[in-house]
């Protein structure tokens, strides 16, 4: 906590200079304690305990800690919190969730599922009491609106909406229906978000409007917070933005939630702290390579990229983006865009697309829109007007050259006058 | 007749702060784009190219915003006499409002008239005054925009609480990567800003005899009724030479001394 940023929300027991970082954790610990007490108390809504389930998956218990435990990490908390976390997940299947599709590719929970082993991450989607989901419920058409309906209904103000994708509001937001009704994505997200407890935008599309919203945006899409300044609706709002945002970052938010029943510290783009504190850049394993200013000049130079050295030059974005992916990687922890030799894109910043490309060159080569298709670079803007300023100076500088001769020679010609 | 108008400390800084533009653009186009050879035969834990640029940029950067808040306050609160106050310079502030001002100054750019307008309530004409009240408020975002890209590379500081304080501006620019453009963008001024500085001093200079770049050095320049209107002839400027040594006048002549349109 040496750097916070602006926050949104502050923690019920922010650390301050009379507690201890012991201290702090402990009342932090005592604040989980009592609220999963409080959870605990509630019936579970499924019939499945979080045993019965490892079995089934064929998780075993060792994989399972390893997942607490690097959730535990994730989150920042100290080792005490480890067997928390692990009942938080115990107690997740009593947290109801919505998990709502909108313009969005599903990437995200792509990302979630498609582990290669079965997923440990995945765990936590049997877990929570996922009411509604499209993409993985039985039923579909009109079933599936009333399971909606129903779970809206009966978790008022309690459930979690995680959504996906951003909402189109151009053309009264015809642009994306849903269900045999052809509700509106608008009318979907006021919805369910006036009836639920804490919202997560989950990938960049939720969070900050992502690719549809690049420029020229046809649409008209926005994040889900920016969605809800407009209707003045008030629910909190984490953003988890990536493209796809970690199955940790996923997985962490919602055991955080079950954890302590509120949202986490967030930073000044309501992104969880924990996760977004730093950039990519900080944490990133080829950053000495970075301040030596030992580049990979392109993509044929062969010796540079064996050698892992900073793809700065080939447009790595990691100095302006703020993520963990370099500490929990994709796909179980194996990797990552940087680790596999290809720069950051920067997908987890607000306005992604437009401020991060061309992904592959410096920052420098982002192209501008200008009017009649003279679309340039800043450096070509700034080349182009100090041509202009160096023909304009060359065109006085010649005029000034005439206009003084033609005085000379009326000068010579007339005598000076005394009086003007 | 020269008259003393550039103090030392305006010379220095006038200096001072070019350097630091051009080490700062040089420097900045590097961090952009890096172009220097890479060495790899040094370990990366040897060497830091990268971060020496980066450190001796922020540097400058730090000393050209600490010397453009000396200028902003003398502007704003140092009165003709030295005293606080209301600052002489914003009182001037009116000439960049003349249309009279205006039309004056660019009919000498535009060679439609002869003499040198002056104003007996402004030192400068009205595009001076909007091009350096531009230059300083450039001088501030670039500054700002600095101070935000450079805050995440350090743990605790300056730059760290000040970038806190001024949050809202980077969420309002739209996060890290649009206040590094703003910073690009706003280097483009500079390099604008100098080239055309550089010729309508000498421009000036020259039409005017005013020896204003002289003055930059020295700190003499012609004194304001002194300014002909013409290049001056070799007669002037024999006795002109003598006046570098203050005591001996030149020879008053001045065809348009009296006549300030």
């Amino acid at each position: 906590m040496n750097r916070p940023h602006t926050q949104t929300e502050p923690p019920a027991q922010a650390p301050t200079q009379e507690h201890s970082p012991r201290e702090y954790y402990e009342r932090l610990a005592a604040e989980a304690d009592a609220h999963m007490d409080r959870l605990e108390a509630k019936e579970p809504l499924k019939e499945l305990t979080l045993e019965t389930l490892l079995k089934r998956r064929g998780v075993t218990r060792r994989e399972f800690l390893k997942m607490v435990a690097v959730t535990t990490a994730a989150l920042s908390l100290p080792s005490i919190f480890d067997l928390r976390v692990a009942r938080a997940a115990e107690l997740a299947t009593r947290l109801p969730v919505i998990w709502q599709e909108l313009q969005s590719c599903t990437g995200n929970s792509i990302a979630l599922l498609r582990n290669a082993n079965p997923g440990v991450d995945a765990l936590l989607l049997d877990l929570i009491s996922l009411e509604y989901s499209e993409v993985l419920m039985a039923p579909s058409g009109q079933a599936a609106e009333d399971v909606l309906e129903a779970a809206i209904e009966r978790y008022d103000g309690q459930y979690i909406a995680v959504f996906e994708g951003s909402v189109p509001v151009a053309d009264g937001g015809n642009y994306l229906t849903i269900g045999p009704a052809g509700h509106t994505g608008i009318e979907i997200v006021e919805h369910i978000s006036r009836h639920a407890a804490a919202i997560v935008a989950a990938g960049t599309c939720a969070a900050y409007g992502g690719i549809p919203a690049a420029r020229p945006n046809p649409t008209a899409a926005l994040g889900i917070a920016d969605f809800l300044n407009t209707r003045r609706i008030n629910t909190p709002v984490v953003n988890l933005p990536a493209c796809p945002v970690s199955s940790t970052n996923i997985v962490g938010t919602i055991l955080e939630y079950a954890m302590f029943g509120r949202l986490p510290q967030l930073d000044a783009f309501g992104r969880p702290l924990w996760a977004y504190r730093d950039r990519i850049h900080d944490k990133c394993e080829r950053r000495s390579h970075f301040d030596a200013g030992q580049f990979v000049e392109g993509w044929n130079d062969q010796e540079g990229l064996k050698r892992g050295l900073c793809l700065f030059k080939v447009g790595c974005k990691g100095p302006m983006a703020y993520n963990n992916c370099g500490v929990v990687r994709y796909n179980e922890g194996t990797s990552w865009p940087i680790m596999a030799g290809h720069g950051c894109i920067g997908c987890s910043e607000p306005g992604f697309w437009d401020t991060m490309t061309p992904f592959e060159e410096p920052l420098p080569g982002r192209v501008y829109p200008l009017p009649f298709g003279l679309d340039a670079d800043a450096d070509t803007i700034g080349a182009v007007a100090l041509g202009a300023a160096a023909v304009g100076i060359a065109a006085h500088a010649g005029a000034t050259v005439v206009k003084s001769a033609l005085e000379q020679r009326q000068a010579k010609q007339e005598p000076p006058k005394k009086e003007q | 007749m020269v008259v003393y108008v550039f103090g030392r400390y305006i010379r220095i800084a006038h200096w001072v702060r070019n350097g630091l533009l051009i080490w700062l653009v040089l420097s900045g186009i590097y961090i952009g784009n890096p172009f220097l050879a890479r060495n790899l035969a040094s370990e990366a834990s040897e060497i830091f190219i990268m971060a020496q640029v980066r450190g001796w940029h922020v540097i400058a950067g730090w000393i050209l915003l600490a010397m453009t808040l000396v200028r902003i306050f003398q502007f704003l609160f140092i009165r003709q006499d030295g005293k606080l106050g209301l600052g002489a310079e914003l009182r001037m502030a009116p000439v960049m409002f003349s249309w009279r001002a205006w039309r004056d100054q660019l009919a000498f750019y535009l060679l439609m008239r002869r003499d040198h307008p002056h104003f007996t309530y402004s030192n400068y004409g009205p595009l001076q005054y909007l091009v350096y009240t531009m230059l300083y408020a450039s001088l501030l975002v670039i500054s700002v925009t600095g101070i935000i890209l450079a805050a995440p590379y350090l743990s605790s500081g300056i730059a760290v609480w000040s970038a806190d304080i001024m949050r809202p501006i980077e969420v309002w620019m739209g996060g890290l990567a649009n206040v590094r453009a703003v910073h690009r963008f706003v280097m483009w001024f500079f390099i604008l800003f100098t080239v055309a500085h550089i010729y309508m001093a000498v421009w000036n200079s020259m039409r005017t005899g005013n020896l204003l770049i002289e003055g930059i050095v020295s700190g003499f320049a012609a004194k304001d009724d002194d300014v002909h209107s013409r290049p001056a002839t070799d007669e002037e400027l024999e006795p002109a030479a003598k006046t570098e040594k203050k005591s001996t006048p030149s020879e008053k002549k001045s065809p348009n001394a009296g006549g300030k349109h």
